[in-house]
């Protein structure tokens, strides 16, 4: 799995380099270009500021893995949409040669939609709305009388056509839809559709050059179930947006910073489950402008360093059961509801060898199927075992393992999120 | 035209119904969606906490309810649509609660249902997502509860509806049980099919769709003749609000800020002959009690005017 730093909110056109350098030093190798900070305003084109070029060379030890294009200006009125966005699309597929990004987000073409908003506005008489069905190589898609899949077939068949000889794959992404300022789900937020529209661009292509990036940001503002989302893109999906927002405003916040009391606003348990389900491996891209944007320049190092244990957390999280699979024996540290959660959702695909803790009192009981052992025992493991820490104190078990001279690798084990819950959780007064 | 229909919670007094089923006939109303729900309230489930309502025999059930069936018959008010008491089940409540929802609440519901003459009845779909990890283990529940009331439903010539409900994260209402359109109508025909009978249905609720960001013209025609009931009513997309219709804006322009647009070309598109009901309670508590006779009959307006594109 690649871990991107979006570039929203931390380059600017005019100083790309100290953003630049400020993604680097936190510790990111790749970063996501998002070329919105380098449009001109009103205009279908990049700013001169801002060639490929110039940003190529900015980049500089970075990788620039990823592209998001524009969207166009808003509340602008375009002589001609359709064909503006399409050379900001085919623009932006240029910049993705330029700096060697293998993939480019471009949205669908979503005006079509705000054309069919009609029909309050007609006399009763004349109103029609006949469902048009296309068939689209085997998939049917339903659509309705303005047919925003014909629109954006054409759109992105046109796009894969005259850019023939870019190597970049082209990600479809999810959008919203406004209604009097109220975000609703709006094209390729209903995965079914996305899924149909890219398998249905690829097989017209001839190959496998269309691919989908799920922006969480948009699902949390369309209050969408994102683990039915993620699980039913599946293997079309390359690429995760991680941003929040507070389900109203379209911002990107860094996760966990949208809080109220004690839970946030985003479903990452959601995010987390379905992307651990389908084995996630492409990209996972934290895009925090808005965050970003509230902090003085000097203060933002700091920030980024923040922003990268973060992405880096999900990467840790989603790769839980990729990390248990790695070792062929396994022991467990703790005895108490994290290890019972272990056991309820891993235990019976990756069975430990038994679990140990330091509570005295426990050792010789069964607990979950698996005997507690003294953590003395740890020392006759075999060399190829790792030891699972199953208990908040993480830092201190690991030291603790590591004095006794254990040298077998020790993993973490977390349950935040896992794949069912108890309803209950066990109590012990000792 | 279409009838107009509204709850029954806050505008019927158990005690005086007549008043009451008069005056939402002068507002324009010709049906009710009668809300059993408020007889066994969820705060009060949530709590593991319930009043003995529903521990009256059939009978006495049955002379509970007769005078206010015969107050609607006398008003012209004809019991259209009803709301099961929700939760049907409550996470870690005590085994007793929920066997009590399940086997004692449930099944008279259905009989009191049967006995205003009510073809539909409203029920929520447990909310389970987040214990037992997803939405299609969640559905098992609730197919395994309705599959329990199906064969009396049939019996009873009663269509339970599911409804789409929300869930929270934090303060953020996201999608809960009955949000997917696709899954829904599939569901709905594996079960109708089974017990060779309309026992299962669906019962759109706009706010909750609001909430949510669904595209409300999509969900319909996904839906198709599966609509049975609706339940109309706005809010600004943040809360549960319970309110009129084009109440809220988001932006200066002023538009409004729920697609009411989709929803009227999502039901002309299916062909909807059901009736337009309001869910609207909470707006008989915000206006004052001189005014709330003005207020029904604006939402039974609004009623009128969606009707005028459904002809």
């Amino acid at each position: 799995m690649k871990v991107l730093c979006s570039t929203n909110g931390i380059v600017d056109r005019f100083h790309p380099n100290q953003g630049l350098n400020d993604i680097k030093k936190a510790g990111f190798a790749h970063i996501c270009l998002d070329l919105k900070a380098f449009q001109e305003y009103r205009k279908e084109r990049m700013s001169q500021t801002a060639t490929a070029e110039n940003i190529e060379r900015a980049i500089g030890e970075l990788e620039a893995a990823m592209v998001i294009a524009p969207p166009l200006t808003e509340n602008v009125v375009y002589d001609n949409p359709y064909q503006s966005y399409l050379e900001l699309a085919k623009v932006s597929i240029r910049y993705a040669e330029a700096v060697g990004a293998q993939y480019v987000v471009v949205a669908p073409y979503s005006l079509v939609r705000t054309c069919c908003n009609t029909v309050m506005e007609n006399t009763p008489e004349s109103r029609g709305g006949e469902v048009a069905r296309k068939e689209t190589g085997g998939a049917a898609i339903d659509s309705i009388e303005c047919d925003a899949w014909s629109m954006n077939r054409d759109f992105y068949l046109e796009l894969a056509s005259s850019c023939q000889n870019a190597s970049a794959r082209i990600l479809l992404t999810n959008t919203c839809r406004d209604i009097g300022g109220h975000k609703i789900r709006g094209l390729c937020s209903d995965a079914v559709e996305a899924r149909t529209w890219v398998e249905a661009l690829n097989r017209e292509v001839g190959l496998n050059r269309f691919g989908f990036c799920l922006d969480i940001g948009t699902c949390n503002l369309c209050g969408q179930n994102i683990q039915d989302v993620i699980i039913t893109l599946d293997d079309c999906l390359d690429a995760v947006i991680l941003r929040e927002n507070d389900g109203i405003h379209d911002l990107s916040l860094l996760p966990f910073t949208q809080t109220a009391g004690a839970s946030g606003g985003t479903d990452w348990l959601g995010v987390i489950r379905g992307l651990r389900q389908i084995a996630f491996d492409g990209m996972l891209v934290a895009d925090f402008g808005d965050t970003a944007s509230g902090f003085s320049p000097l203060l933002k190092p700091q920030l980024m360093q923040l922003v990268w244990s973060t992405t880096d957390y999900f990467r840790w999280q989603i790769q839980m059961e990729t990390n248990l699979k790695k070792y062929e024996k396994i022991v467990l540290f703790g005895a108490g509801n994290m290890c019972r959660n272990f056991m309820k959702c891993y235990g019976d695909t990756y069975k430990p060898l038994f679990t140990c803790d330091n509570n005295s009192r426990l050792w010789g009981q069964e607990f979950c199927g698996l005997e507690i052992k003294s953590p003395e025992e740890l020392k006759n493991l075999p060399e190829d075992c790792a030891v699972f820490i199953c208990n908040v104190y993480y830092r201190e078990i690991e030291q603790q393992l590591r004095r006794m001279g254990i040298a077998n690798p020790i993993e973490y084990f977390n349950d935040e999120y896992m794949p069912s819950f108890y309803v209950d959780r066990i109590e012990r007064n000792d | 035209m279409l009838e107009i229909g509204i709850q029954t919670r806050n505008a019927i007094d158990d005690s005086n119904p007549l008043d009451g089923f008069r005056a939402l006939k002068a507002a324009g109303f010709s049906c009710v969606d009668f809300s059993l729900n408020s007889y066994l309230r969820n705060r009060d489930l949530y709590q593991f906490e319930k009043n003995t309502f529903f521990d009256k025999s059939e009978a006495e059930l049955r002379t509970y309810f007769a005078p206010i069936q015969a107050a609607a018959n006398e008003a012209g008010i004809r019991v259209h649509q009803m709301h099961m008491p929700y939760p049907n089940y409550v996470p870690d409540a005590p085994k007793d609660l929920n066997r009590y929802l399940r086997e004692v609440v449930a099944p008279k519901s259905l009989r009191i249902c049967a006995f205003f003459g009510c073809r539909y009845i409203v029920i929520h779909g447990f909310k389970l997502a987040r214990f037992l990890g997803s939405e299609e283990e969640e559905w098992e529940k609730t197919r395994e509860f309705l599959e329990y009331l199906a064969p009396l439903a049939k019996e009873l010539g009663v269509t339970m509806c599911i409804e789409n409900i929300y869930t929270s994260v934090g303060n953020h209402i996201v999608e809960g049980p009955c949000c997917d359109a696709r899954k829904a109508a599939e569901r709905i025909d594996a079960m109708n099919e089974k017990y060779g009978a309309q026992v299962l249905g669906f019962c759109l609720d706009t706010g909750h769709a609001n909430l949510v960001g669904l595209d409300m013209e999509d969900f319909i025609r996904t839906l198709g003749t599966r609509l049975k009931v609706l339940h109309i009513h706005d809010n600004d997309g943040v809360a549960d609000l319970h309110q009129i219709p084009y109440t809220f804006t988001r932006n200066r322009e002023n538009q409004p800020s729920t697609d009411w647009d989709g929803f009227v070309k999502g039901l002309r598109a299916i062909g909807f002959d059901g009736v337009l009901n309001f869910e609207t309670a909470p707006v008989l508590d915000s206006f004052p009690a001189e005014l709330r006779g003005q207020a029904l009959a604006f939402i039974g307006e609004i009623g009128a005017y969606f009707a005028s594109f459904l002809q």
